[in-house]
């Protein structure tokens, strides 16, 4: 197989993802979230619009300030990028009405102003399912791998035999040196280490790469996510990319010098990435610490820090309008903002929280709720194997002293010990007591890349143990479906309600209903009301629909005509989002219209998600 | 044989995950569907409509109700009640076990005794006894009282009372996340309302009293006392607080006419906020109260 095979085949995965996710999340509704920060998109890209036809106009500070005010406590690189993704691609709203009120046609008019927000997201997610292939493709690399190596290309008939090159945690052999696998796409200096054996189970790289890939976006939560105008699978795969690429950095300036700046994205997009330079800190010191010797001048200095603490700041500062002015004290409050960040109502096994602290448990129970067991299992395999190779590495002793430009040149990878710090990080960060109690899955979806990429490796370390021969050998590839169908099953018919959506073994909708897990809570499941709404015209009460998202609705045309919002006293029907907490606006509904009995009800597996009120 | 016990090992771990990826196939295959259908509503309405008016019929799972409320409306009937004392039959709808934790809370002492179950589909019918009394009289129905603040008498209109210092309605409250029909009683800090008639009493008077609405309960954490007089004498006190939730209450009674006197009493009805005490966000107690006779 040639090396172009994984990366054609990446880059068409990745752009399938954006064609789905471009056509498919029409048809989920638009979050709370997502209607401010729809409206902070049209304001920053005026602003940029302006600065384009004039560039004086972007150093007008009371501008600018009016512009980036809006939602200031989150950065403005993907709200600056939705604004222009509509600027381009916004079909017009309907006619007649005020020109405030309706979306201006882009320049290519392809689609609704909602969904050319949701565009640029929607790119990085497909990115970030192209970088996963193409790191799980590099997981089948039968050689031994060390920082500034490549991947050798692979034969084109490997030949079919036994493995010997399993890694000492699966044998009881004392640790020869395992293969180890290869997070970085593309290729640097080859070297040929020596193989462990002259004979080597043929594994399709495609194999590690498919399963990396849909581990991440096969899931219901994160395909939800990756649709959306917001911040959480971006901020997931810009870690993914930083941590890719510092992997490359420690063994090239080239990839230092892009590090900096990339980190400056990851920042630009959201707060999460202000940890990444602190657990590759950690994961250097490991490495340092592991290699057994005294590390030299060069290592106590190395470049991609010294790039990440000189780059990424102005790249934030550059990406990020807001702080072009005061940006100290703008920068402190941004920091206050989120360390205070108010409680919000999460139900977790029938309790409703909203004051600390949640149960450290939570992000651990809910991703066992949302995520196919099987793949836990797998990726929790990788981490292991990966973790106990990691640790029992040595590099030679006869690589060069490291440089501050390429600090660990020469070391091993110890890539488990990046897939451990990434992959478990988020998820003990939201488990702390003192953690302000923000809701569901999406604060932790930066730790599912790493573990997509540790269940790809998992599954390259146990066939190559197994090394299956004669028909067996097709066997990877076969039971591939295996593990990966029930999270599609689970997202395709959890679409386009992902939100609401639960494993296989947390019994779907309907068992998280049972178990008492939270339901959804972005005031999203409205579409299919619109038709009930179409003839029940007058006010209404919308509940948790945010009244921006509603504006947008009414901008592309498709709010419902005669269709007003209204506080509940004076409303003709009202909508009802079904959480935990909730139950006392659907009370105050039914003393409002005296009957309990909705006109209609969005339902997943039986659950009601929202229910459409009225007389 | 390390390399043996190597493949073995991963043959093993391999086989784990495989087994568990075939379980989760089973598990999607009977999660990822609807299983309720339009027949299966027919069903559980015909069961329903034949079933007496005055007993209650409540639902085993609380999450279905909106869906099953639109399909079936006797369900509306039993929404909100107060607990399941005073019905000697009942019946319960569920999918699945039919008393649920919060069942079981609404019986507290009473041990249903099973009756049966009409197989409805995915759905079932199981009808209960209680050794309960019937009500006699329920507060929430009750027209002869007259109601009262410290200032003077209030104005009934519909399901309210309107006095000087606040007011009563009949209505749903969340309390303790769950619905309950009961009086919510908003009056000022620290200011009583009164209930006051003569009325026919069982063997016992049992009521609730819990606070609404989550929001409230998280700011504000101020007890509300509860009094009960007969023919003017004091007869009991209850001081209860948010985190005991739909508190029961019960006062042995003798059987026959008396003079009841009802007092709640809340310290604090706003809640307190970063900004300080906020009278109007408010954290409302809601009352219930019914007489009931002595089981058949």
């Amino acid at each position: 197989m040639t090396r172009r095979l994984p990366a054609l085949a990446a880059v068409a995965l990745g752009l399938a993802v954006v064609l789905l996710l471009a056509r498919g999340h029409r048809d989920v509704g638009y979050v709370r979230d997502e209607g401010i920060y729809f409206h902070a998109s049209r304001a920053y890209a005026d602003w940029a619009v302006r600065g384009l036809q004039s560039p004086s106009a972007l150093f007008d500070r009371a501008a600018r300030d009016r512009a980036f005010a809006v939602n200031h406590e989150h950065p403005a690189l993907m709200k600056l990028a939705g604004g222009l993704s509509a600027r381009l691609f916004s079909a017009p709203g309907p006619e007649g009405q005020p020109p405030e009120a309706r979306a201006p046609a882009g320049l290519l008019p392809l689609m609704p102003e909602g969904a050319a927000m949701r565009l640029p997201a929607q790119l990085l997610a497909g990115l970030g399912v192209a970088l996963l292939f193409l790191a799980g493709a590099g997981l089948v690399r039968s050689k031994r791998h060390v920082l500034g190596d490549s991947p050798a290309p692979a034969a084109p008939n490997p030949p079919r035999q036994r493995v010997s090159d399993a890694p000492s945690d699966l044998s009881s052999e004392p640790a020869r040196t395992p293969p180890a696998p290869d997070l970085s796409p593309g290729t640097a200096t080859p070297t040929s280490p020596p193989d462990l054996s002259s004979e080597t189970f043929a594994l399709s790289p495609l194999i590690p790469a498919a399963l990396a890939a849909l581990w991440f976006i096969g899931l219901p939560h994160v395909w939800v996510h990756a649709g959306l105008h917001c911040f959480d699978v971006p901020v997931a795969v810009l870690t993914l990319a930083v941590v890719l690429c510092y992997r490359r950095a420690l063994a090239s300036w080239r990839w230092s010098l892009l590090l900096g700046p990339l980190l400056g994205v990851a920042i630009s997009i959201k707060h999460n990435a202000l940890f990444i330079p602190v657990l590759l800190g950690l994961h250097y010191l490991a490495c340092l610490a592991l290699a057994g010797r005294r590390p030299s001048r060069g290592q106590l200095l190395p470049l991609p820090f010294l790039s990440m603490a000189v780059l990424a700041p102005p790249t934030v500062l550059a990406l990020w309008p807001w702080l072009w002015s005061d940006p100290l004290v703008r920068l402190g409050e941004y920091v206050e903002f989120h360390r205070l960040h108010a409680y919000y109502n999460t139900e977790y096994f029938h309790i409703n929280y909203n004051q600390p602290p949640l149960p450290w448990s939570y992000p651990f129970v809910l991703t066992w709720a949302t995520v196919p067991t099987a793949l836990l299992l797998l990726a929790a395999l990788g981490l292991v194997l990966a973790v106990r190779k990691d640790l029992s590495e040595r590099p030679s002793a006869d690589i060069a002293s490291a440089r501050f430009t390429a600090p660990l040149r020469g070391h091993p990878a110890r890539d488990g010990l990046l897939w451990a710090l990434f992959g478990l990080f988020p998820l003990a960060l939201i488990s702390l007591p003192t953690i302000p109690i923000f809701g569901g899955t999406k604060h932790w979806l930066t730790a599912y890349p790493f573990l997509a990429l540790a269940a790809a490796f998992a599954y390259v370390t146990l066939w190559r143990a197994l090394a299956p021969t004669g028909r067996a050998r097709h066997l990877p590839a076969a039971l591939l479906p295996l593990l990966l169908v029930p999270a599609l099953w689970s997202t395709l018919h959890g679409h386009p309600h992902n939100l609401s959506q639960y494993a296989p073994l947390a019994g779907g909708a309907r068992g998280a209903a049972d178990l008492g897990l939270l339901r959804g809570f972005w005031g999203s499941s409205v579409l299919p009301l619109f038709e009930d709404m179409y003839q029940r015209t007058g006010p209404l009460y919308v509940h948790d629909l945010h009244e921006l998202a509603r504006l947008q609705y009414e901008r592309e045309g498709r709010w419902p005509p005669g269709v007003t919002a209204a506080p509940l006293s004076r409303a003709r029907t009202g909508l009802l989002f079904h959480e935990r907490h909730m139950l006392s606006n659907e009370v105050d509904l039914w003393n409002h219209f005296d009957n309990s009995a909705p006109i209609d009800v969005v339902t997943l597996d039986d659950v009601p998600l929202t229910s459409l009120y009225g007389k | 044989m390390p390399l043996d016990a190597t493949r073995r090992r991963a043959a093993v771990l391999l086989g784990l995950v495989g087994l568990v990826a075939a379980v989760e196939w089973v598990a999607a295959a009977r999660a990822y569907r609807t299983l309720l259908g339009p027949a299966d509503w027919d069903a559980a309405a015909a069961a329903l409509a034949a079933l007496p008016p005055d007993e209650p019929v409540v639902l085993a799972d609380d999450w279905l109700g909106p869906v099953a409320r639109r399909h079936l409306l006797p369900l509306q009937r039993s929404l909100g009640r107060p607990d399941l004392h005073g019905a000697p039959r009942f019946h319960v709808l569920a999918l699945g076990e039919p008393l649920t934790p919060d069942l079981r809370a609404d019986l507290g002492d009473l041990a249903p005794e099973p009756l049966g179950v009409d197989d409805l589909g995915p759905l079932a019918l199981h009808h209960f006894a209680a050794p309960s009394g019937h009500v006699l009289w329920d507060i929430l129905d009750q027209p002869a009282l007259l109601a009262a603040d410290r200032v003077g008498a209030c104005r009934k209109a519909q399901r309210t009372w309107a006095c000087k210092h606040g007011r009563a309605t009949v209505r749903y409250a969340e309390i303790g996340y769950r619905p309950r029909r009961c009086l919510a009683i908003d009056m000022s800090d620290g200011a009583a309302f009164e209930l006051r008639g003569r009325v026919e009493l069982g063997a016992r008077l049992r009521g609730h009293l819990g606070f609404s609405d989550f929001n409230g309960r998280l700011r504000d954490d101020a007890p509300a006392i509860v009094e009960l007089e007969l023919d003017g004498v004091p007869r009991a006190r209850w001081l209860v607080s948010d985190n005991q939730g739909w508190a029961a209450f019960e006062l042995a009674t003798t059987p026959g006419p008396a003079e009841l006197t009802v007092r709640v009493t809340n310290l604090l009805a706003g809640s307190f906020t970063p900004a300080g005490y906020d009278p109007d966000a408010r954290r409302v107690p809601c009352l219930d109260l019914r007489a009931l006779m002595e089981p058949a």
